[in-house]
């Protein structure tokens, strides 16, 4: 006899389950509906390219839970209830087919080692899952979570329609004498537990009351799904299906300055499509607030709360924007001002933290970008300091108001040649504002020129030709400003015929890599770590012992996390004999912010809520003597929070080409 | 009330002043001009006035046509109409001259405009202005109330920090102190949208001015240089056990 077994056992009138089913799925797909009809206000995006690239983060993000498993706890429980429900949705696909379709494949070993054990192994780990979930939002509560009446609804009924599932599978067993009812061992030990508790007469009628009752539930989740949190379960794998293919550093898109009508995003409907499923797609982990160093040092942003209520003002709002009436109160409140403060979007330092944490690739910082554009462009309306900052970018071509210093003060008596006046070289220096107008960042690029010359590098710096990139317009939202200053240096640096640059700072460097090569630049861009990392691999540089002690680096976001750059300024580090790196407890993609990205270098902020005298306090935490930095932002941010810091131990903070030279100096 | 403000362009820096060929004028041609911060309170106050009582600000400035930027800068920040006069004139009277031929061609209540110029430092033009259009004014006024339609009351500055509280007669002219209003930022949006307001100008002939009614009289520029070096930072190089040896020789030489 094949393995197999009845599938309507005990089970009258069948035909009420296909007549339930047909509302159950129109309610479904019409909670599915009302949100696509949302996303569409959006405006267009192309993010369907690169089909084959996609369907793979599909595989390795949404069923591989590579992200998710980073947290292991809770990366542990969400595997477990994800397979489980999978392998439980395959099995009852496997009964349509068999029994609907009439394809006899529930048999055989396939039922005996699929249909069966198989699926009560899942369905039991999803049970396991499921109490994981539950002691975690009771006992552990981590701080990032808020519990809504869904959180406490949601595993009951999962937990609900599994137990009655193996309930109705046990009291099937038992009663029919299954000869392979041990190949359902959970179901086995339910129907037995059944069996021992109620008299024999009653088994039948529970079991067919079991048996719709777990029915009902089904329906009705499938039902509730896409108007509750489950929706993830669609959104997230779309979100992940259609996340950008960018480099972190290129995601913030340029706006076409001749054709746009209107600058930013005032109204939710100016985000595109896939920044409206995005809102949709937040499956409220917390993860992007708990590593938000705008959130851990009090300032009115979190990541998460943003994408939040956003949602809620697209959901509350969607009516009237889809040319309904305005429905009911705080529906025509403004989005900017109102469900988003100002003052919001004036805290992010645009560390991308939140965008390496999303597990479902939510994309916080070019949504914030899109709203301060509309806030710069639009009306003018920011930070005082910041405007000072801007001010001077447009009018000096540097953002340091009131910095009298030439762009070649730094290099005297260092012999460094000037590219107008030598004409060729094969490297061009970029030294950056922050580095040659600011006089302890000046050493850095003094520094940075002797192990050049030392290493016999052929160089020049463009001294007063050199403008600022125009990284911080573009991060505080003057997208205007930015690309004028881009089209200055490209064309600039294309008349002096440069190919490969060299710079020493993050900010630079990414906008040199990935901003300016929209707009027709073809360099070949290198940041000092990986160029020193590079000189040393190929023995042009030796460094010498001289520096006994532990050193630690601190991972700026625009080299890190932006541009994924984290082995070179290490590399150095341990090629000098007797210096020994130490790592701070946030480090490479997760490392904590100096404070100063994203034009926040600009803004003042209260003395007990400054995000560099956090990161001072990881530095010094690490027991290091030196701190390693990589960029003239969070060299002046750690040397202020070092200074700030009321301990006695101070740490130096040094820049890994004076960590090399000096060094090599001794 | 009918404002005219008078503005200047000027090097985008201190720094960038340039030196004309000849070393006997500062160097307007192909320069990035901006709006003389002084000029952009006057401005400002004058958009502020608006904001209050109502009226028109028009906006004048004289130069090349590269000077057309700072109109729109103007235009972008609130003013509603902007005249060009096409004159390159670097001296202050003169200038006075031709600024007062151009206010005979409009109407006007109030004219204001900054106290001096970054570039040559004279703080004479409003004055000058005043002066060849018999017109009261007040110079570095920090402070301007509307209470009629004949007069005005304003605070200006006096020496030692103190202040004065003055009436004048309408028409008038105000040389205004910065900081009198903050300085807005202009959005690019609104620059953008500026820059398709159309511009007029005037020609020296419209103004019926002859050329040698616009030359300097008594007051010429001998010679304009840059600040001589005097070289005598010096920089001490080496560790700093090195360089603090060195330093403490070089106190010990001239104590
Ligand atoms: S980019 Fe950084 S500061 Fe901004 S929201 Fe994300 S984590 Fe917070
Ligand atoms: S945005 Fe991403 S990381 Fe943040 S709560 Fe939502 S799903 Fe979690």
């Amino acid at each position: 006899m094949t393995p197999t077994r009845e599938v309507y056992w005990n089970v009258s009138a069948v035909w009420l389950m296909y007549v339930l089913l047909i509302p159950t799925l129109v309610i479904f797909t019409y909670g599915l509906y009302r949100h696509l009809r949302l996303w569409q206000l959006g405006k267009p995006e192309q993010r369907c390219d690169l089909a084959l690239q996609r369907i793979k983060g599909l595989l390795v993000y949404a069923f591989g839970h590579a992200r998710i498993l980073t947290h292991r706890y809770a990366g542990l429980f969400h595997i477990l209830i994800f397979s489980g429900f999978a392998v439980l949705f395959t099995g009852t696909v496997v009964v349509m087919i068999h029994e609907d379709l009439g394809l006899r494949i529930m048999q055989g070993n396939f039922y005996l080692y699929f249909q069966s054990l198989a699926l009560d192994v899942f369905g039991l780990l999803a049970i396991l899952g499921i109490l994981m979930a539950v002691y975690r939002r009771t006992v552990l509560k981590p701080v990032r979570l808020e519990n809504t009446w869904q959180d406490a609804v949601i595993p009951a009924l999962l937990l609900v329609i599994l137990l009655t599932g193996f309930m109705v599978e046990g009291l099937r067993i038992v009663a029919t004498q299954d000869r392979w009812g041990d190949w359902s061992p959970v179901g086995l030990f339910a129907g037995k537990a059944l069996t021992a508790v109620f008299p024999a007469g009653v088994l039948r009628p529970i079991h067919a009351f079991l048996w719709w009752f777990h029915l009902l539930l089904v329906f009705g989740l499938i039902a509730w799904l896409p108007y509750s949190k489950l929706l993830h379960v669609f959104t997230s794998a779309a979100n992940i299906f259609f996340r950008s293919l960018e480099p972190k550093g290129a995601m913030v898109k340029p706006i076409d300055i001749e054709t746009a009508a209107t600058f930013g995003v005032k109204e939710i409907s100016q985000f595109t499509w896939k920044g409206l499923l995005d809102l949709d797609a937040c499956t409220e982990c917390g993860r992007c607030q708990d590593v938000c160093p705008a959130f851990a040092t009090d300032k009115p942003l979190s990541p998460k709360s943003l994408i939040l209520d956003l949602r809620d003002y697209l959901h509350s709002n969607g009516s009237r924007l889809q040319g309904g009436t305005i429905a009911g109160p705080g529906d025509a409140s403004p989005l900017i001002g109102g469900a988003i403060k100002e003052e919001t979007l004036w805290s992010c330092t645009t560390c991308m933290a939140c965008m390496e944490e999303c597990p479902v690739f939510i994309e916080q910082v070019p949504k914030i970008i899109d709203m301060r554009r509309y806030l710069v462009m639009e009306e003018g309306r920011f930070p005082e300091t910041m405007q000072q900052a801007i001010r001077s970018l447009e009018a000096r071509g540097h953002p340091y108001p009131g910095v009298a210093a030439s762009r070649l003060d730094w290099c005297r008596g260092l012999d460094v040649k000037i590219l107008s006046q030598v004409g060729q070289a094969e490297y061009l220096y970029w030294v950056g504002c922050s580095v040659a107008l600011n006089a302890r960042n000046q050493k850095i690029a003094r520094a940075f020129s002797r192990l050049l010359q030392q290493a016999g590098v052929d160089f020049a710096i463009l001294g007063a030709e050199e403008h600022c990139t125009g990284d911080p317009a573009r991060r505080i939202g003057n997208e205007y400003l930015f690309q004028t200053l881009a089209r200055q240096n490209i064309d600039m640096l294309q008349s002096r015929l440069v190919k490969k640059i060299v710079t020493t700072c993050p900010h630079c460097f990414n906008s040199l890599k990935n901003d300016y090569p929209k707009f027709g630049a073809t360099f070949e861009v290198y940041h000092h770590s990986q160029f020193l990392a590079e000189l040393i691999r190929q023995g042009r540089l030796k460094p010498a012992d001289g520096l006994e002690g532990k050193v630690t680096f601190h991972d700026p976001c625009y080299l890190g996390r932006y541009n994924g750059t984290y082995d070179e300024p290490r590399e150095i580090i341990r090629a000098i004999p007797g210096a020994q790196v130490v790592e701070m407890g946030q480090s490479r993609e997760k490392s904590f912010c100096c404070g100063a990205g994203g034009g926040m270098m600009w803004m003042e902020e209260a003395e007990d809520k400054r995000v560099n005298n956090r990161r001072a306090e990881h530095a010094v935490e690490s027991g290091a003597d030196i701190v390693g930095v990589a960029c003239p932002f969070c060299m002046t941010m750690l040397d202020d929070g070092i200074k700030a810091r009321k301990g006695n131990r101070k740490i130096e903070v040094l820049d890994i080409a004076e960590v090399l030279r000096g060094a090599g100096d001794a | 009330m009918k404002i005219v403000v008078c503005c200047k362009g000027v090097p985008g820096t201190v720094a960038d002043v340039k030196i004309a060929p000849g070393g006997k004028a500062v160097q307007y041609q192909g320069q990035f001009l901006t709006m003389n911060e002084c000029d952009e309170y006057a401005l400002e106050e004058a958009i502020a006035l608006k904001r209050a009582h109502g009226g028109e600000v028009t906006v004048l400035t004289m130069g090349s046509i590269t000077t057309q930027d700072i109109l729109y800068l103007a235009l972008a920040k609130g003013a509603d109409k902007a005249i060009r006069i096409d004159a390159q004139i670097q001296d202050s009277q003169a200038a006075g001259t031709v600024l007062a031929a151009a206010l005979r061609k409009l109407e006007y209540d109030l004219v204001l405009t900054g106290t001096q110029s970054r570039d040559t430092l004279s703080g004479l033009a409003g004055i000058a202005t005043a002066e060849r259009l018999e017109m009261p004014f007040a110079f570095a006024v920090t402070q301007v109330e509307v209470d009629g339609d004949k007069t005005i009351k304003i605070r200006k500055e006096l020496g030692g920090g103190r202040f004065a509280d003055v009436r004048l007669p309408l028409p008038a002219l105000l040389c205004v102190q910065t900081g009198i209003q903050p300085l807005t930022y202009v959005p690019p949006a609104r620059m953008l949208r500026a820059r398709q307001q159309a511009l007029r100008s005037f020609s020296l002939s419209d103004l019926g001015l002859a050329e040698q009614q616009i030359v300097p009289q008594g007051y010429h520029f001998l010679n304009i240089f840059p600040p001589e070096r005097t070289g005598q930072a010096q920089f001490l190089e080496g560790s700093a056990g090195e360089v603090a040896a060195a330093l403490l020789g070089k106190i010990k030489e001239v104590l």
